[in-house]
């Protein structure tokens, strides 16, 4: 438990507030893509849990002695967050006919990269990207459509704009290290580490933007 | 080796703030379109506002000046007409036999009554008229014309110093009154209908009661609009005119009372 009071899990706090939060999701029966966002909050949850559990205990636990690495989770939690987000997207963009046959080219793409590329216990790089530039696309979708819209809507107090921001600052920053993550592995892995902090507040900054999401209610455009 | 490690972390540094740096006003641009966006909306609102505030008084002018020339018709046209038809009865009465000059007597007189009506009727709707006479003296004059038709016992009640409110104020403030002594007398089914008028210098307030069957005013302010139910509709519009607040309290079989406050009145004089 002790091990918890470190920096590096700083991250989990809004998270585990926001999963917390999430839950009127279903309570006050909010639209489908909220729910959704409310379901991938607890599987990310569940994933943090999981694979620190795995890194600590579970890998070791009982008579079993498998590798400490825990990618495996991660790697599968990735692919099963893109999937989500995927789905969000279609059922929140206008403008949509594609999201469904890329999202799963995408996803198929990512199982393929988790079973036979790199793996279950290496980073899936390949996929990572691929994801992280679809997912920007999808932001950036997402913002057009809001200053397109006919109508006004208060965008400080719409969970998806929230969850939007946090999703579109962590994969465009964390983007042009993840291209040259392989190159850097080559050169020194010094250099992979200076990444590390970049990446804490970052995911920080993504699950802060979670638990503002989830203090506000859904908003409806207001015609003009 | 160092120096190779130590420019490629750098440049890891800067590019991940370019790149933030870019993200922020990415979400900077959108908040300030939608704020620009949000401040156009309530400039159309604002002119909307206006125009139909110009509309309804432009109507409201409309209103006043078809019921000035009625108001006219009235007196000039049908008062002569009805003058006529009494001369011409007290020509014919000698001429007519003893057991009919009852019957034109009577005829006579009912031709007076319709006289003293018109005229009245023809105040009523007299614009300049209310302006000259003022607000109170006129709505006196309506609750009259009510207690003189022996179905209504009316009770009038004034507290403060009286005094004129602008003469526009008035005739919209005297045609909301009429508006509701009309639901009164068609619907209402009341016995007693009371007002009450208090000066005060912060506030105008005009009570309106009577104690007829009531209604549902929630169903009735929903119903607004509909099958030509527009009463509710009119009398919160002309009361937005004045700047002045419309309340109607009421419920099935107990009475209804509508309150027509003003505050801060722009006072033109005080009446001794």
């Amino acid at each position: 438990m002790y091990r918890l009071l470190n920096h590096r899990f700083l991250y989990l706090i809004p998270l585990l507030l926001s999963a917390i939060f999430s839950l009127r999701a279903f309570r006050q029966k909010w639209p489908r893509p909220y729910r959704l966002y409310a379901w991938m909050l607890l599987l990310s949850l569940f994933t943090e849990v999981a694979a620190l559990a795995w890194k600590w205990e579970l890998y070791h636990w009982g008579s079993f002695n498998y590798s400490q690495n825990n990618f495996w989770i991660y790697n599968f939690f990735l692919i099963l967050r893109f999937g989500l987000l995927a789905m969000i997207f279609n059922l929140t963009l206008y403008q949509h006919k594609l999201i469904p046959l890329i999202g799963g080219i995408i996803f198929l793409f990512g199982l393929l990269d988790y079973v036979l590329i790199h793996g279950p216990l290496q980073f899936n790089t390949y996929s990572m990207i691929l994801t992280h530039i679809c997912i920007i696309t999808l932001c950036l979708l997402y913002f057009r459509q809001l200053l397109q819209e006919p109508g006004i809507i208060a965008i400080q107090k719409e969970p998806l704009f929230w969850m939007v921001i946090g999703l579109f600052f962590y994969h465009a920053v964390s983007l042009p290290f993840l291209i040259n993550l392989g190159f850097f592995n080559l050169q020194n892995y010094r250099l992979t580490v200076y990444f590390f902090p970049i990446n804490e507040a970052l995911n920080f900054l993504l699950c802060s933007c979670y638990l503002i999401s989830f203090l506000w209610k859904p908003q409806y455009s207001q015609p003009l | 080796m160092e120096t190779s490690i130590l420019t490629t972390s750098l440049t890891l540094v800067i590019s991940t703030l370019v790149v933030l740096g870019l993200c922020t006003s990415v979400v900077y641009f959108l908040f300030l379109y939608q704020k620009k966006k949000f401040r156009h909306q309530q400039e159309i609102l604002e002119m909307r506002e206006a125009f139909n505030q110009v509309l309804l008084q432009s109507r409201l002018a409309i209103q006043e000046q078809t019921l000035d020339h009625i108001s006219k018709e009235l007196h000039a046209n049908f008062s002569h007409l009805v003058s006529l038809i009494n001369i011409n009865l007290q020509e014919i009465l000698p001429q007519t036999p003893v057991d009919q000059r009852e019957n034109i007597i009577e005829t006579k007189s009912l031709a007076k009554q319709l006289m003293s009506e018109l005229k009245a009727l023809s105040a009523n709707l007299n614009t300049d008229h209310i302006i000259h006479i003022g607000f109170v003296k006129a709505l006196e004059n309506e609750l009259n014309r009510l207690a003189k038709t022996k179905k209504y016992e009316v009770v009038i009640t004034k507290a403060g110093e009286e005094y004129r409110i602008l003469p526009e104020h008035e005739i919209i403030l005297f045609r909301l009154c009429q508006e509701v002594l009309n639901n009164i007398v068609k619907y209402a089914k009341a016995s007693e209908v009371t007002a009450s008028i208090n000066f005060s210098r912060d506030e105008f307030a005009l009570v309106l009661a009577d104690n007829g069957t009531g209604f549902n005013v929630q169903d009735a302010l929903d119903n607004s609009g509909e099958k030509q139910s527009t009463g509710l509709l009119n009398m919160n519009k002309r009361a937005s005119l004045i700047n002045a607040e419309l309340l109607i309290t009421s419920r099935n079989g107990t009475g209804t009372m509508v309150i027509i406050k003003i505050p801060q009145p722009q006072i033109l004089k005080s009446i001794q």
